[in-house]
């Protein structure tokens, strides 16, 4: 056996040597690796809670040094531990070319001769390579079946992700009829397109109660669903909280937080206790769900409760706490955003987008503040936004934003919202009238286009409610006034001897009242007052209820409860 | 022998050779340079008004320290003396103290100008285009902070690992002679 050359010897000693640094700076990166994504978040970590902890305290100089200290470390560090990733990986790359060149050289500096060998050897090698290569194609074979078959398997959910992630931006009119994706639903009417709302059932005993879960924070808004989900929020001083649940089980899915904005937090808002600081119901636009609150900050969240964005539209300036809530078009959020006294310029009518929160449109509006909510309804195959404020009663395309039509007809604290129904626009003044406006003119109509005026009181808070014949109103004492919807002409009254909060609504041909008491008396609209039927919840209720395929939702005070049961599809058209 | 004057001499084939290979030279440097000059080429960015600073841009870019930074257009800056893309936002206090500040990098610089007016400024390398400074200045501010992919750094991958997972579609391309997407001041 001959010595090694001192050439091949020198060759080895370098792979070695390049070798031993390759496992070496390998193993530095990985510690570097760790130290980035474990030792630096758990540092990051331990920051923000010291951060959180001095929060409404009075922290000594040695808390503030050791805080800066910490800040100080974390960035040095990471500035630190990506110089040094460079530099270790640029090493590791020098380490391994010279590793891989030394090896090559070890090859040729070791290269033999071929010693001769028998035939038969070289028959028994041939049979030996052929087997090895049949079970390697059989093996490789193996491997690409079985990735094709996880493949298959997995396959159809990734699809599925896909097909949600690629959908529709939003939803249309048609999908959000079905649903109840804004206080009073579709087109803000009141009216549930189903005809199997439940008519019974009992707080006291949980007959006819499909569940019943609590509500972390008060709030005055309205529950919103979609599909298999409850949204609604609630909010304190101190909180603002969005909560999902599920449809069917009332688990509490997910709670998204709102931040309070500085601005907000400085001017410490104190609404009107019967506003509350969550009073405006949510919507959504079947991707995304919104929330607004008195503050002003608003904030969109997916439905697996990733907060989006969140921002300020400045604080309200209003005299009860604000209250409008929101609408969705196509996939932007609108917001009726009324405040002062009408002569600071200081009101708008937004459009945000749904993805960013940014302003797609804004209208400014020379009007006070006021507690009505907006509503797009499509009349004679076009897109109107109705919104009510003093003194005028307003239509805009909710596509630009650019005013269709005004009317000249409403005074002092507007809260109750509009509705369309029966080819007119039905706005009403507390305590004095409700006016009806035919919706087909352009620019001031306040001479041309009011179909008639009912001068006998109307709502203070409640927002009426229409059959297409008939024209509900409910008054906040109990009062009840039915009117034609064709001239205005009074029908009936009734006095329900209870309050209300809670708008009307009518589903399968029935009203349904939900007092502030909890009890939700059902009625058979028409000309006639005929009671169907009181239940009783337990529980006070200041929110009007959402209904949907079978079931109905209410928020009490401190819980919702989900009544109905089974889902059967039926349908009033 | 009589000699003709049509013969090729060595010397003529080299000149006129010469004279050729100039032509084709020249000729080809202007094609070359008239394609260069009609050729588009496209970038990734990211449209400002879209983006809703959800931190992917810093975890996801190729990179180990991303290419998108925050920008700031100071033509729509409030010089705000409580800045909420600077400070938390509950500040402990109104000072650049470690406590107070929003940024995890200490990448944001604050100058005073003139009672009450303070002026921000990004430094760039310290970035590290999480989007906290964004989401505070978009929520609470004018949203004169917002991020953008700087083309010093990025690799202009075929397929943006960030705009795969951008999930406000905020990420599109743009030619590269426009490569940025600046806020502007009367964008509504």
């Amino acid at each position: 056996m001959n010595e090694p050359s001192v050439a091949y010897r020198t060759v080895r000693t370098t792979a070695k040597v390049a070798g031993t640094f390759t496992v070496l700076f390998l193993v530095l990166l990985v510690g570097n690796l760790i130290g980035t994504t474990v030792i630096g978040p758990l540092r990051e970590d331990r920051l923000a809670a010291m951060k959180v902890a001095l929060r409404g305290g009075d922290p000594t100089d040695e808390q503030l040094a050791e805080i800066r200290q910490l800040d100080l470390q974390i960035r040095r560090n990471r500035v630190w531990r990506l110089d040094f990733a460079h530099k270790t990986g640029h090493a590791l790359l020098a380490s391994v070319v010279v590793l891989l060149v030394a090896g090559r050289l070890m090859r040729v500096l070791n290269r033999r001769p071929p010693q001769p060998q028998n035939a038969l050897d070289v028959g028994a090698e041939q049979l030996r390579e052929a087997r090895v290569s049949r079970w390697a194609v059989t093996a490789g074979l193996v491997v690409l079946g079985g990735g094709a078959a996880m493949l298959v398997m997995v396959g159809a959910p990734l699809a599925f992700v896909a097909a949600e992630e690629t959908g529709p931006a939003y939803a249309s009119r048609e999908d959000k009829r079905l649903q109840w994706h804004r206080f009073r639903g579709p087109d803000g009417a009141g009216v549930s397109i189903f005809t199997n709302i439940p008519t019974e059932w009992d707080g006291a005993t949980g007959k006819g109660i499909l569940w019943k879960a609590a509500v972390p924070l008060p709030g005055n808004n309205s529950p919103i669903i979609w599909n298999d989900r409850v949204f609604l929020s609630g909010a304190t001083e101190q909180k603002q909280e969005v909560y999902c649940y599920d449809a069917d089980l009332g688990r509490l899915l997910w709670t998204g937080d709102v931040p309070i904005s500085p601005a907000a937090a400085q001017a410490r808002i104190d609404p009107m206790e019967d506003t509350g600081y969550a009073a405006s119901t949510m919507a959504t636009d079947g991707k995304r769900v919104y929330a607004i609150f008195v503050t002003g900050d608003i904030a969109a969240f997916d439905f697996n409760g990733r907060r989006l964005w969140y921002k300020s539209l400045g604080v309200p300036d209003n005299a009860y706490g604000y209250a409008s809530s929101l609408e969705t078009h196509q996939d932007r959020v609108i917001v009726q955003y009324d405040q002062g006294h009408g002569d600071e310029d200081v009101s708008r009518l937004y459009a945000l987008d749904g993805a960013s929160g940014r302003v797609v449109w804004e209208v400014k509006r020379d009007v006070p503040n006021s507690w009505t909510s907006p509503v797009v309804v499509e009349i004679e195959g076009r897109l109107q936004l109705l919104t009510l404020t003093d003194p005028w009663a307003l239509a805009n395309d909710p596509a630009d934003g650019a005013e269709i039509w005004r009317a000249d007809c409403l005074g002092g604290d507007v809260a109750p919202s509009a509705i369309y129904a029966g080819g007119l626009v039905l706005a009403i003044e507390p305590y004095s009238h409700m006016v009806a406006i035919k919706p087909t003119g352009q620019g001031d109509v306040t001479k041309t286009h009011i179909a008639w005026t009912m001068d006998e009181g109307g709502p203070d808070v409640c927002c009426p409610v229409s059959d297409g014949q008939y024209a509900y109103l409910l008054e906040s004492h109990g009062l009840i006034m039915c009117c034609r919807l064709a001239d205005g002409e009074k029908v009936y009254e009734h006095d329900l001897r209870d309050n209300f909060t809670a708008s009307p609504s009518l589903a399968g041909g029935r009203l349904y009242f939900l007092g502030m008491d909890g009890v939700m008396t059902i009625a058979e609209a028409g000309p006639e007052y005929k009671e169907l039927g009181k239940n009783e919840l337990g529980e006070k209720c200041h929110a009007s209820p959402a209904f949907v395929d079978g079931r109905i939702y209410i928020r009490g005070l401190e819980n919702l409860y989900c009544i109905g049961g089974a889902v059967a599809g039926d349908r009033a058209d | 022998m009589p000699q003709r004057n049509d013969d090729v001499t060595r010397r003529r084939f080299l000149r006129d050779g010469l004279w050729g290979a100039c032509l084709a030279g020249i000729g080809g440097v202007a094609g070359f340079a008239a394609h260069k000059g009609q050729k588009v080429d496209w970038l990734w960015q990211i449209d400002p008004y879209k983006c809703t600073a959800c931190g992917n841009c810093a975890t996801h870019c190729v990179l180990e320290e991303s290419a998108v930074k925050c920008t700031h257009v100071y033509g729509i800056c409030g010089y705000c003396e409580i800045c909420f893309g600077f400070f938390d936002p509950e500040p402990f206090d109104i000072h650049e103290g470690a406590e107070n500040q929003m940024c995890p990098t200490g990448a944001i610089l604050r100058k005073f100008v003139e009672e009450p007016y303070y002026e921000y400024t990004i430094d760039r390398p310290l970035c590290n285009g999480c989007g906290k400074c964004v989401k505070g200045c978009n929520a609470f501010g004018n949203g004169s902070l917002f991020l953008q992919v700087h083309h010093d750094r990025c690799e202009n991958c075929n397929q943006c690992a960030i705009a795969a997972a951008c999930p406000a579609q905020a990420f599109r391309r743009v030619p590269a002679d426009q490569p940025y997407l600046l806020k502007s001041v009367d964008h509504v």
